[in-house]
Protein backbone atom coordinates (compact mmCIF):
# COMPACT_ATOMS: atom_id res chain seq x y z
CA UNK A 1 0.00 0.00 0.00
CA UNK A 2 1.37 3.27 -0.79
CA UNK A 3 1.98 6.08 1.90
CA UNK A 4 -0.68 8.45 -0.38
CA UNK A 5 -3.53 5.71 0.08
CA UNK A 6 -2.85 4.89 3.45
CA UNK A 7 -3.45 8.86 4.71
CA UNK A 8 -6.58 9.34 2.38
CA UNK A 9 -8.41 6.22 3.86
CA UNK A 10 -7.25 7.31 7.44
CA UNK A 11 -8.89 11.12 6.91
CA UNK A 12 -12.30 9.26 5.26
CA UNK A 13 -12.41 6.85 8.27
CA UNK A 14 -11.87 10.08 10.35
CA UNK A 15 -14.65 11.65 8.87
CA UNK A 16 -16.86 9.05 9.38
CA UNK A 17 -16.09 9.03 12.72
CA UNK A 18 -16.65 13.04 13.11
CA UNK A 19 -19.93 12.49 11.23
CA UNK A 20 -21.06 9.64 13.19
CA UNK A 21 -20.68 11.22 16.35
CA UNK A 22 -21.76 15.14 15.21
CA UNK A 23 -24.64 12.43 14.81
CA UNK A 24 -25.22 10.64 17.94
CA UNK A 25 -24.07 13.90 20.15
CA UNK A 26 -27.10 16.58 17.80
CA UNK A 27 -29.71 13.57 18.37
CA UNK A 28 -28.90 13.34 22.44
CA UNK A 29 -28.55 16.89 22.72
CA UNK A 30 -32.12 17.33 21.54
CA UNK A 31 -33.39 14.56 23.35
CA UNK A 32 -31.48 16.17 26.82
CA UNK A 33 -33.25 19.37 25.94
CA UNK A 34 -36.53 17.70 25.42
CA UNK A 35 -36.62 15.99 28.86
CA UNK A 36 -34.75 18.47 30.39
CA UNK A 37 -37.95 21.08 29.76
CA UNK A 38 -40.05 18.09 30.74
CA UNK A 39 -38.04 17.59 33.99
CA UNK A 40 -38.90 21.67 34.35
CA UNK A 41 -42.07 21.47 33.91
CA UNK A 42 -42.41 18.27 35.85
CA UNK A 43 -40.32 19.88 39.19
CA UNK A 44 -42.99 23.29 38.21
CA UNK A 45 -45.83 21.00 38.52
CA UNK A 46 -44.44 18.98 41.99
CA UNK A 47 -44.07 22.76 43.54
CA UNK A 48 -47.44 24.02 42.51
CA UNK A 49 -49.07 20.93 43.70
CA UNK A 50 -47.47 20.66 46.98
CA UNK A 51 -48.21 24.43 47.62
CA UNK A 52 -51.66 23.89 46.42
CA UNK A 53 -52.39 20.79 48.87
CA UNK A 54 -50.55 22.41 51.55
CA UNK A 55 -52.88 25.74 50.91
CA UNK A 56 -56.20 23.46 50.93
CA UNK A 57 -55.66 21.39 54.18
CA UNK A 58 -54.08 23.91 55.74
CA UNK A 59 -56.00 27.67 55.51
CA UNK A 60 -59.56 28.53 55.82
CA UNK A 61 -59.21 30.49 52.22
CA UNK A 62 -59.57 34.26 52.00
CA UNK A 63 -62.25 35.58 53.12
CA UNK A 64 -62.49 32.99 56.04
CA UNK A 65 -65.66 32.47 55.53
CA UNK A 66 -65.57 32.49 51.32
CA UNK A 67 -68.18 29.48 51.21
CA UNK A 68 -71.06 31.67 52.15
CA UNK A 69 -69.57 35.27 50.48
CA UNK A 70 -69.50 32.84 47.13
CA UNK A 71 -73.55 32.52 47.21
CA UNK A 72 -73.72 36.28 46.45
CA UNK A 73 -70.55 36.92 44.56
CA UNK A 74 -69.12 33.99 42.74
CA UNK A 75 -65.66 36.27 42.37
CA UNK A 76 -65.00 37.21 45.87
CA UNK A 77 -62.73 34.38 46.61
CA UNK A 78 -59.18 35.52 46.44
CA UNK A 79 -57.43 32.23 48.43
CA UNK A 80 -58.86 29.01 48.13
CA UNK A 81 -58.53 26.71 51.52
CA UNK A 82 -60.54 24.18 53.12
CA UNK A 83 -59.95 23.80 56.60
CA UNK A 84 -61.40 25.50 59.86
CA UNK A 85 -58.49 24.02 61.21
CA UNK A 86 -54.81 22.69 60.31
CA UNK A 87 -55.48 19.23 58.62
CA UNK A 88 -58.96 19.76 59.52
CA UNK A 89 -61.43 20.05 56.64
CA UNK A 90 -64.99 21.80 56.65
CA UNK A 91 -67.34 20.35 55.16
CA UNK A 92 -69.73 23.07 54.31
CA UNK A 93 -66.09 24.74 52.38
CA UNK A 94 -65.66 21.48 50.93
CA UNK A 95 -69.61 21.03 49.52
CA UNK A 96 -69.19 24.33 48.70
CA UNK A 97 -65.60 23.85 46.56
CA UNK A 98 -67.60 20.92 44.88
CA UNK A 99 -70.74 22.08 44.04
CA UNK A 100 -70.75 25.73 43.72
CA UNK A 101 -67.51 26.54 41.93
CA UNK A 102 -66.85 25.62 37.78
CA UNK A 103 -63.34 23.84 37.24
CA UNK A 104 -62.28 27.12 35.07
CA UNK A 105 -63.05 29.43 38.36
CA UNK A 106 -60.75 26.65 40.61
CA UNK A 107 -57.98 26.82 38.42
CA UNK A 108 -57.99 30.48 38.09
CA UNK A 109 -58.01 31.08 41.21
CA UNK A 110 -55.45 28.55 42.34
CA UNK A 111 -53.63 29.93 39.13
CA UNK A 112 -52.51 26.74 37.38
CA UNK A 113 -54.39 28.02 33.92
CA UNK A 114 -51.77 25.54 32.06
CA UNK A 115 -52.91 22.18 33.66
CA UNK A 116 -55.95 20.69 34.43
CA UNK A 117 -56.49 18.97 38.34
CA UNK A 118 -58.60 16.19 39.84
CA UNK A 119 -59.53 16.45 43.43
CA UNK A 120 -61.07 13.62 45.24
CA UNK A 121 -61.36 12.49 49.38
CA UNK A 122 -61.17 8.90 49.53
CA UNK A 123 -61.09 6.62 52.63
CA UNK A 124 -58.26 4.56 53.93
CA UNK A 125 -58.99 1.47 52.03
CA UNK A 126 -58.92 4.05 48.88
CA UNK A 127 -62.48 3.97 48.40
CA UNK A 128 -63.85 8.03 46.74
CA UNK A 129 -65.90 9.86 49.08
CA UNK A 130 -66.22 12.63 46.63
CA UNK A 131 -64.40 14.13 43.71
CA UNK A 132 -64.17 17.21 41.26
CA UNK A 133 -61.84 18.46 38.26
CA UNK A 134 -61.07 15.90 35.13
CA UNK A 135 -59.57 12.35 36.46
CA UNK A 136 -55.83 11.82 34.84
CA UNK A 137 -56.47 8.44 32.94
CA UNK A 138 -53.97 7.91 29.85
CA UNK A 139 -51.73 11.72 30.99
CA UNK A 140 -48.21 10.59 31.04
CA UNK A 141 -47.83 14.25 33.04
CA UNK A 142 -48.93 13.75 36.00
CA UNK A 143 -48.83 14.81 39.52
CA UNK A 144 -50.56 13.09 42.26
CA UNK A 145 -50.38 14.04 45.84
CA UNK A 146 -52.27 12.32 49.07
CA UNK A 147 -52.54 13.86 52.71
CA UNK A 148 -53.77 12.88 55.42
CA UNK A 149 -57.00 14.76 56.94
CA UNK A 150 -59.84 14.52 59.19
CA UNK A 151 -63.17 15.05 57.04
CA UNK A 152 -66.37 14.58 58.62
CA UNK A 153 -64.63 13.09 62.02
CA UNK A 154 -62.51 10.45 60.42
CA UNK A 155 -58.94 10.49 59.05
CA UNK A 156 -59.41 10.41 55.23
CA UNK A 157 -57.11 10.62 52.24
CA UNK A 158 -57.34 13.96 50.55
CA UNK A 159 -55.51 13.70 46.54
CA UNK A 160 -55.05 16.45 44.23
CA UNK A 161 -53.39 15.56 40.75
CA UNK A 162 -52.20 18.49 38.52
CA UNK A 163 -51.65 16.84 35.38
CA UNK A 164 -51.46 18.20 31.14
CA UNK B 1 8.70 -2.47 4.12
CA UNK B 2 9.58 -0.17 7.02
CA UNK B 3 6.89 2.61 5.91
CA UNK B 4 4.04 0.20 5.49
CA UNK B 5 4.67 -1.11 9.64
CA UNK B 6 4.83 2.72 10.56
CA UNK B 7 1.60 3.32 8.65
CA UNK B 8 -0.23 0.46 10.05
CA UNK B 9 1.10 1.34 13.42
CA UNK B 10 -0.56 4.98 13.11
CA UNK B 11 -3.68 3.43 11.90
CA UNK B 12 -4.02 1.37 14.96
CA UNK B 13 -3.46 3.95 17.54
CA UNK B 14 -6.13 6.33 15.01
CA UNK B 15 -8.67 3.30 15.65
CA UNK B 16 -7.72 2.72 19.55
CA UNK B 17 -7.80 6.73 20.11
CA UNK B 18 -11.34 6.90 18.53
CA UNK B 19 -12.54 3.74 20.44
CA UNK B 20 -11.17 5.08 23.79
CA UNK B 21 -13.25 8.31 23.42
CA UNK B 22 -16.64 6.75 22.11
CA UNK B 23 -16.81 4.75 25.05
CA UNK B 24 -15.89 7.61 27.73
CA UNK B 25 -18.57 9.49 25.61
CA UNK B 26 -21.37 6.83 25.85
CA UNK B 27 -20.52 5.99 29.31
CA UNK B 28 -21.01 9.57 30.35
CA UNK B 29 -24.06 9.76 28.72
CA UNK B 30 -25.69 6.60 29.95
CA UNK B 31 -24.61 7.54 33.49
CA UNK B 32 -26.00 10.90 33.14
CA UNK B 33 -29.24 9.86 31.68
CA UNK B 34 -29.56 7.51 35.07
CA UNK B 35 -29.05 9.96 37.41
CA UNK B 36 -31.53 12.24 35.80
CA UNK B 37 -33.96 9.67 35.71
CA UNK B 38 -33.57 8.46 39.02
CA UNK B 39 -33.22 11.58 40.82
CA UNK B 40 -36.81 12.85 39.55
CA UNK B 41 -38.36 10.10 40.67
CA UNK B 42 -36.78 9.90 44.49
CA UNK B 43 -37.82 13.18 44.53
CA UNK B 44 -41.95 13.04 44.51
CA UNK B 45 -42.11 9.73 46.31
CA UNK B 46 -39.67 11.40 48.84
CA UNK B 47 -41.75 14.39 49.55
CA UNK B 48 -45.18 12.74 49.66
CA UNK B 49 -43.45 10.32 52.22
CA UNK B 50 -42.70 13.06 54.43
CA UNK B 51 -46.30 15.07 54.15
CA UNK B 52 -48.07 11.63 54.57
CA UNK B 53 -45.55 11.88 57.87
CA UNK B 54 -45.88 15.36 59.25
CA UNK B 55 -49.81 15.00 58.24
CA UNK B 56 -49.88 12.03 60.24
CA UNK B 57 -48.34 13.37 63.63
CA UNK B 58 -50.77 16.86 62.97
CA UNK B 59 -53.80 14.47 63.46
CA UNK B 60 -52.34 12.75 66.41
CA UNK B 61 -51.89 16.15 67.86
CA UNK B 62 -55.48 17.37 67.22
CA UNK B 63 -56.98 14.23 68.22
CA UNK B 64 -55.10 14.30 71.32
CA UNK B 65 -52.79 10.68 70.66
CA UNK B 66 -49.54 12.43 71.80
CA UNK B 67 -51.40 13.91 74.93
CA UNK B 68 -52.17 10.58 75.88
CA UNK B 69 -48.80 9.00 75.54
CA UNK B 70 -47.61 11.58 77.81
CA UNK B 71 -50.67 11.51 80.26
CA UNK B 72 -50.49 7.38 79.74
CA UNK B 73 -46.52 7.82 80.95
CA UNK B 74 -47.65 10.42 83.35
CA UNK B 75 -49.86 8.02 85.31
CA UNK B 76 -46.87 5.92 85.78
CA UNK B 77 -43.88 7.39 85.92
CA UNK B 78 -41.09 5.00 87.49
CA UNK B 79 -42.45 2.27 85.19
CA UNK B 80 -41.73 3.48 82.27
CA UNK B 81 -38.13 2.85 82.28
CA UNK B 82 -38.58 -0.10 79.39
CA UNK B 83 -41.87 0.59 78.24
CA UNK B 84 -42.37 1.15 74.30
CA UNK B 85 -45.15 3.26 73.79
CA UNK B 86 -48.17 1.22 73.23
CA UNK B 87 -50.10 0.52 70.06
CA UNK B 88 -53.20 0.66 71.41
CA UNK B 89 -52.50 4.13 71.86
CA UNK B 90 -50.64 5.03 68.65
CA UNK B 91 -51.71 2.80 65.93
CA UNK B 92 -50.37 4.58 62.59
CA UNK B 93 -52.26 1.50 60.64
CA UNK B 94 -56.02 3.11 61.74
CA UNK B 95 -54.48 6.37 60.04
CA UNK B 96 -51.94 5.80 57.35
CA UNK B 97 -53.16 4.61 53.45
CA UNK B 98 -52.63 0.78 52.75
CA UNK B 99 -49.05 -0.56 52.32
CA UNK B 100 -47.26 2.67 54.23
CA UNK B 101 -45.92 2.08 57.83
CA UNK B 102 -44.51 4.13 60.85
CA UNK B 103 -42.54 4.41 63.77
CA UNK B 104 -43.47 7.07 66.27
CA UNK B 105 -40.79 8.74 68.99
CA UNK B 106 -41.54 11.17 71.41
CA UNK B 107 -39.10 12.71 73.80
CA UNK B 108 -38.97 13.27 76.99
CA UNK B 109 -40.71 9.80 78.38
CA UNK B 110 -38.53 7.93 80.05
CA UNK B 111 -37.06 8.44 82.82
CA UNK B 112 -34.29 7.07 85.47
CA UNK B 113 -35.97 6.06 89.07
CA UNK B 114 -34.32 7.09 92.09
CA UNK B 115 -35.96 3.73 93.99
CA UNK B 116 -33.37 3.98 96.47
CA UNK B 117 -34.30 7.32 97.81
CA UNK B 118 -37.96 5.53 99.00
CA UNK B 119 -39.26 7.15 102.17
CA UNK B 120 -38.60 5.11 105.32
CA UNK B 121 -37.22 5.96 108.57
CA UNK B 122 -33.84 4.79 108.41
CA UNK B 123 -30.59 6.25 107.23
CA UNK B 124 -30.13 4.29 103.67
CA UNK B 125 -26.64 4.95 103.45
CA UNK B 126 -24.44 7.71 105.63
CA UNK B 127 -24.63 10.69 103.61
CA UNK B 128 -28.21 9.96 103.00
CA UNK B 129 -31.14 9.93 105.55
CA UNK B 130 -34.79 9.04 104.34
CA UNK B 131 -37.70 9.68 106.86
CA UNK B 132 -41.34 9.92 105.99
CA UNK B 133 -41.03 13.37 105.35
CA UNK B 134 -38.18 13.36 103.04
CA UNK B 135 -34.85 12.73 102.32
CA UNK B 136 -31.83 14.32 103.73
CA UNK B 137 -28.52 14.38 102.06
CA UNK B 138 -26.56 13.55 98.84
CA UNK B 139 -26.64 10.76 96.99
CA UNK B 140 -25.05 9.48 93.49
CA UNK B 141 -27.00 9.08 90.46
CA UNK B 142 -25.74 7.21 86.75
CA UNK B 143 -28.02 8.84 84.01
CA UNK B 144 -29.06 6.64 81.00
CA UNK B 145 -26.72 6.44 78.05
CA UNK B 146 -26.82 9.91 76.61
CA UNK B 147 -26.93 9.38 72.25
CA UNK B 148 -25.21 12.87 72.53
CA UNK B 149 -22.56 14.81 74.31
CA UNK B 150 -24.72 18.69 74.93
CA UNK B 151 -26.45 20.91 77.43
CA UNK B 152 -29.20 19.74 79.25
CA UNK B 153 -31.28 20.95 81.44
CA UNK B 154 -32.39 18.00 84.14
CA UNK B 155 -35.80 17.82 84.99
CA UNK B 156 -37.13 15.94 88.42
CA UNK B 157 -40.55 14.22 90.07
CA UNK B 158 -39.98 15.13 94.18
CA UNK B 159 -42.18 15.40 96.58
CA UNK B 160 -42.50 16.69 100.45
CA UNK B 161 -44.86 16.26 103.51
CA UNK B 162 -42.27 18.32 105.41
CA UNK B 163 -44.14 21.47 106.84
CA UNK B 164 -40.87 23.32 107.77
CA UNK B 165 -39.47 26.24 104.91
CA UNK B 166 -36.43 24.12 104.62
CA UNK B 167 -37.08 21.62 101.77
CA UNK B 168 -35.27 21.70 98.60
CA UNK B 169 -33.63 19.61 95.82
CA UNK B 170 -29.59 20.67 94.09
CA UNK B 171 -27.79 18.82 91.28
CA UNK B 172 -24.21 18.48 92.13
CA UNK B 173 -21.78 18.35 89.57
CA UNK B 174 -17.46 18.63 89.68
CA UNK B 175 -17.33 21.74 90.38
CA UNK B 176 -20.91 23.29 89.57
CA UNK B 177 -24.42 23.07 91.77
CA UNK B 178 -27.69 23.37 89.69
CA UNK B 179 -31.09 24.57 91.63
CA UNK B 180 -34.20 23.66 90.93
CA UNK B 181 -37.16 25.94 89.50
CA UNK B 182 -41.20 24.52 90.08
CA UNK B 183 -42.22 23.63 86.79
CA UNK B 184 -45.50 21.94 88.13
CA UNK B 185 -46.77 20.57 90.97
CA UNK B 186 -44.07 17.60 91.95
CA UNK B 187 -41.95 18.56 88.98
CA UNK B 188 -38.84 20.75 89.23
CA UNK B 189 -36.33 21.42 86.69
CA UNK B 190 -32.66 23.68 86.40
CA UNK B 191 -32.82 26.67 85.76
CA UNK B 192 -29.57 26.17 84.03
CA UNK B 193 -28.57 23.84 81.59
CA UNK B 194 -25.84 20.98 82.52
CA UNK B 195 -23.24 19.68 79.90
CA UNK B 196 -23.18 16.31 79.75
CA UNK B 197 -20.73 13.67 78.05
CA UNK B 198 -21.60 11.16 75.84
CA UNK B 199 -22.55 7.72 77.11
CA UNK B 200 -23.88 7.16 80.74
CA UNK B 201 -22.54 10.10 83.21
CA UNK B 202 -21.78 9.05 86.81
CA UNK B 203 -20.23 12.38 88.51
CA UNK B 204 -24.22 13.66 89.82
CA UNK B 205 -25.17 14.16 93.02
CA UNK B 206 -28.57 14.88 94.02
CA UNK B 207 -28.70 16.92 97.24
CA UNK B 208 -32.47 16.29 98.96
CA UNK B 209 -33.57 18.70 102.38
CA UNK B 210 -36.62 16.96 103.43
CA UNK B 211 -37.73 16.17 100.04
CA UNK B 212 -38.59 12.34 98.36
CA UNK B 213 -37.32 12.20 94.69
CA UNK B 214 -39.03 9.62 92.46
CA UNK B 215 -36.95 9.99 89.49
CA UNK B 216 -34.85 12.14 87.28
CA UNK B 217 -34.37 13.00 83.35
CA UNK B 218 -32.16 14.07 81.13
CA UNK B 219 -34.29 16.72 79.05
CA UNK B 220 -34.11 16.51 74.87
CA UNK B 221 -31.83 13.45 74.42
CA UNK B 222 -32.88 10.23 72.34
CA UNK B 223 -32.10 8.33 75.18
CA UNK B 224 -35.16 9.72 77.19
CA UNK B 225 -37.48 9.30 74.30
CA UNK B 226 -39.37 6.42 73.83
CA UNK B 227 -41.21 4.85 70.50
CA UNK B 228 -43.53 2.68 69.40
CA UNK B 229 -42.57 -0.89 68.40
CA UNK B 230 -42.63 -1.34 64.50
CA UNK B 231 -38.97 -2.53 63.41
CA UNK B 232 -37.63 0.08 60.96
CA UNK B 233 -36.92 -1.47 57.84
CA UNK B 234 -33.28 -3.12 57.75
CA UNK B 235 -32.75 -3.32 53.60
CA UNK B 236 -32.37 -0.11 51.08
CA UNK B 237 -35.87 1.65 51.70
CA UNK B 238 -36.14 5.38 51.95
CA UNK B 239 -37.20 6.36 55.20
CA UNK B 240 -38.73 9.69 55.67
CA UNK B 241 -38.19 11.48 58.49
CA UNK B 242 -39.68 14.93 60.29
CA UNK B 243 -40.68 15.99 64.10
CA UNK B 244 -43.31 18.68 65.76
CA UNK B 245 -42.76 20.32 68.85
CA UNK B 246 -46.11 20.02 71.21
CA UNK B 247 -47.12 21.15 74.48
CA UNK B 248 -49.34 18.89 76.75
CA UNK B 249 -51.61 21.04 79.30
CA UNK B 250 -52.70 19.06 82.21
CA UNK B 251 -55.22 20.86 84.88
CA UNK B 252 -54.35 24.26 82.87
CA UNK B 253 -50.67 23.69 83.75
CA UNK B 254 -48.39 23.63 80.52
CA UNK B 255 -46.30 20.87 80.56
CA UNK B 256 -42.98 20.51 79.39
CA UNK B 257 -42.44 20.57 75.09
CA UNK B 258 -41.89 17.64 73.78
CA UNK B 259 -40.88 16.70 70.47
CA UNK B 260 -42.84 14.03 68.32
CA UNK B 261 -40.96 12.25 65.40
CA UNK B 262 -42.30 10.11 62.87
CA UNK B 263 -40.24 7.76 60.24
CA UNK B 264 -42.47 6.35 57.62
CA UNK B 265 -41.81 4.25 54.64
CA UNK B 266 -43.93 2.16 52.22
CA UNK B 267 -43.71 -1.60 52.61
Amino acid sequence: MKRGQAVVTDLFIAIAVFIVLVTITTVIWDLYTIRLKMRQEYEDMIVKNLQISDQLVKNPGVPNDWEYVIQQNPDYVDVLGLAFDDRILSSQKVEMFRTNMTNQKVKDILKIGLYNYYFVIKEQNGTPILAKGNNPIGSFNTVNLARLVRYKDRTRIMEFALWK
Amino acid sequence: MEIVIKIKKRGLIFSLDAAIAVTVVVIILITSAYYLSTASKESTSQVQLIKIGNDLLTIFEKEGVLDWVVANDSATPSDAVTVAISESIVNVSRYLPASYNALIEVSDIRETPLSNVAPGITCISPPLCCFASGCNGTFNVTTLPLTRANNYHVIAHASSTFTGKNSSILLHTPGKTFVFATMKERTYVTTLPHSFEFGVNYNLMFNTSNMLLDWFRVLGDKSYATNTSRPLPSNFTFIGTGERLFAYIINDILEQPRYAKFYIWIE
